[in-house]
């Protein structure tokens, strides 16, 4: 037993020694901003080679080349497709795997927690396919980026905004199929008020329609972001103490952040489904 | 594009100043940018590529996944439904049959207890009846063995007066006929009383 934690405390310590270079000549701000930060570079580990990406595919006017973004929501599908080949395989209608067991109760959460209260009963099956990307595509992208080397895609504004439109346009799409396109309109303002109120009425009820996507769209970004940006600050007390040995003080606590981001990424991946579920849902029952 | 201008930024920074202060400089750097650092930089190659693989995802994901496992969880919750459903019906038919035996049993018992009350009805009946005919039975032999007694003692009676009288008759001649001396006579007498016995 003695022998075992000099061992691992020799190993850790040597670790640290053998990084302090690398590590010695950044600033903090460069440090997290690198690190959050897409870009065509990908540079998991420092004693890796850099991963150079295409740059320069454009598409009428927009830089489409694949950034280290692209590549993890690239990765992230192909992981989910592998994951959900071998977790969907059933025999006599149920999974034949423990994996597939898990990846099926939180299926069943989703439809029963998230989906089924705000849709009802009759609109649920419909509409699981999409909910359930958006759960698994977003705790996938959640999950990986606590992998280090790994930065999070779901911190990256552009992603979460574009969702965000997404389901904005989902939502308000849905409602118009649902209730007929000039009732669902008729339907997002208030009745039997006086028209000078309505002057002030329309662009609050207008701005609450996009507010509703806006708030989506930062808050996933928000919390990766922070969450991210907490564990990196941890870290980056190596740049400011011009020293590795501080690791040591500060492993534990950064320990212990890691494992809230990890529930932070079932969390926020919730939530974000959560709330779009609850957005189609009132789109598409605007009578409560 | 942009994170490669910045880096280019941040290396002159870094050759420019002390550590203490590059980290001004480099915000100094994303103002003369346009003010945004560039994580929150508009991308639309991002944009693009988030709706082109998550449609991607949501496609394939949704004929090989999504569909066969929502399929099966239904399928399986229709067969626990039905079976908590047959099960119920089940115990309610058990209970509604048991319910009917009981009442069959309880009837039967009714019906079992009034034939077993008719029936020592009826063994009552039979006996008093059998008794009451025993008795009258009894009652005849007994008159007529008492009037076959009486019968059969007037004839005794009868029979015995005539005999009395017949032997009286013989004695009352044979000493009439053997009337000699005092001595005969005893000594017929006895010899007579002797043959009557005799006879008798």
């Amino acid at each position: 037993m003695m022998q075992m934690k000099k061992l691992i405390s020799t190993l850790t310590f040597g670790l640290i020694a053998a990084l302090s270079p690398v590590l010695g000549e950044e600033s903090l701000g460069d440090f997290l901003t690198h690190h959050i930060s897409n870009s065509h570079e990908w540079h998991p580990l420092p004693f890796l080679p850099v991963l150079h990406l295409p740059t320069g595919w454009m598409i009428g006017g927009i830089d489409v080349s694949p950034s280290q973004h692209v590549l993890l929501m690239l990765l992230a599908g192909a992981l989910l497709i592998l994951m959900f080949a071998f977790a969907s395989r059933r025999k006599n209608g149920a999974p034949v795997s423990r994996f597939g067991h898990a990846l099926e109760a939180l299926v069943i959460y989703v439809r029963d927690e998230v989906v089924e209260p705000n849709l009802g009963k009759k609109e649920t099956p419909k509409w699981m396919p999409f909910f359930l990307t958006i759960f698994f595509f977003f705790l996938t992208l959640n999950l990986i980026s606590l992998v280090p080397g790994i930065s999070a895609v779901t911190g990256n504004v552009n992603f979460t905004a574009a969702m965000a439109t997404l389901i904005f346009i989902v939502y308000n799409v849905a409602g118009m199929r649902h209730n007929g396109p000039v009732h669902y309109v008729a339907n997002i303002f208030p009745k039997g008020v006086p028209w000078p109120i309505m002057i002030i009425i329309i662009p609050i009820e207008i701005m609450g329609l996009i507010t509703k996507a806006f708030a989506l769209c930062v808050r996933l970004f928000a919390n990766m972001t922070a969450g991210h940006i907490l564990l990196l600050s941890l870290t980056g007390l190596i740049i400011v103490f011009k020293t590795a040995w501080v690791a040591l003080g500060f492993l534990p606590m950064t320990l212990f952040i890691y494992l809230i981001e990890v529930l932070v990424a079932f969390l926020q991946a919730y939530i974000f489904t959560l709330l779009s579920a609850l957005f189609v849902g009132m789109a598409i029952h605007q009578e409560h | 594009m942009s994170s490669e201008l910045n880096g280019q930024v941040y290396a002159q920074a870094s050759a420019a100043g002390s550590s203490e202060t590059h980290s001004e400089v480099a915000v100094a750097g994303h103002e003369e940018k346009g003010g945004l650092p560039p994580f929150l930089r508009f991308d639309p190659g991002v944009w693009i590529w988030t709706m082109i693989v998550f449609l991607g995802l949501l496609f394939i994901l949704r004929k090989m996944a999504w569909k066969p496992i929502l399929a099966s969880i239904d399928e399986r919750e229709k067969t626990i439904k039905e079976s908590l459903d047959q099960a119920a019906r089940i115990q309610e038919e058990s209970k509604r049959i048991s319910e009917e035996q009981n009442k069959i049993l309880a009837a039967a018992r009714t019906e079992a207890h009034a034939l077993i009350q008719s029936s020592r009805q009826a063994a009552e009946d039979i006996r008093r009846k059998l008794e009451q005919a025993a008795q009258e039975e009894k009652a005849r032999i007994l008159a007529s063995a008492h009037t076959e007694i009486e019968a059969s003692k007037r004839a005794a009676i009868a029979e015995l007066r005539r005999t009395t009288a017949d032997l009286s008759i013989q004695i009352a001649e044979k000493l009439i006929r053997a009337n000699l001396d005092d001595a005969k006579q005893r000594a017929l007498v006895d010899q007579l009383i002797t043959e009557v016995n005799g006879k008798a």
